[in-house]
């Protein structure tokens, strides 16, 4: 049996339409995951940051009945220097 | 007179009933030139109709190959975008903000170390260390004490 050119055309046109389709597809599933792995790395910074947040707060909180921890305050910028030193000698008075 | 009408009658009968019984049967009437030229004519159908699947197929794969393509060039358009942004973020982290964050931590947890009370809201969030396992037990009883 012959086979028409044009059927075989066509079919040389289909193999490399699926061959393009794939890929694409392999091509967008990697920028797809470059993506969500930035995003990942990204979202974990905030969370951490988030938590440090709360937790200079908390530190803030307790300062407020404790003030040895102001050392680490001061040294982490949450907190004045001035207002530790007249809170000291308040607290010594 | 009435016996040749009764011959004319039966030889018509015979003949409709051939006639019937060449209706019914296809295969009487065509010649093998004939089936060869339906079978052809089947085939070239058939052919037309490969043909046109093919067609349908191949213009239903491009399409998609064309969206696909589109999608992924768009992915990374906003990828190139976020990557810029993302970057900038995480060095800026990884140089300042990280450093400073474990270096405050570190200086919490040396406090903890001699101030339990601080040690308990270190741990709320993770941050736990082997001094930390066993406080000296500071806390009064919960109960108050029995009035006599």
């Amino acid at each position: 049996m012959k086979n028409s050119p044009l059927t075989a055309f066509l079919v040389a046109v289909l193999a490399v339409s699926a061959l393009l389709s794939l890929v694409f597809c392999a091509f967008y599933i990697s920028s797809t995951r470059e993506r969500r792995r930035w995003e990942g790395q990204v979202e974990a910074i905030k969370n951490r940051n988030k938590a440090v947040t709360r937790l200079a707060t908390e530190a803030l909180e307790y300062s407020k009945h404790d003030t040895n921890i102001d050392s680490i305050l001061v040294w982490a910028n949450l907190k004045a220097k001035s207002t530790v030193s007249s809170s000291n000698k308040a607290s010594s008075k | 007179m009435g016996q040749s009408q009764g011959q004319i009658d039966r030889i018509f009968q015979q003949q409709s009933q051939f006639e019937i019984r060449f209706m019914d049967n296809p295969e009487l009437k065509t010649s093998p030139s004939g089936e060869i030229n339906q079978w052809q004519a089947q085939f070239e159908d058939l052919r037309h109709l490969v043909v046109s699947i093919l067609v349908l197929v191949v213009i239903m794969s491009g399409t998609f190959s064309v969206f696909l393509l589109r999608h992924w060039s768009q992915t990374r358009r906003d990828l190139a975008a976020y990557r810029t942004d993302a970057s900038v973020f995480v060095e800026a982290y990884n140089k300042q903000g990280g450093p400073q964050m474990d270096a405050f931590i570190e200086k919490l947890k040396d406090y903890g170390r001699t101030h339990p009370d601080f040690a308990q809201i270190l741990t709320r969030y993770g941050i736990t260390q082997a001094a930390l396992a066993s406080p000296p037990s500071t806390t009064k009883p919960s109960t108050p004490p029995s009035k006599k």
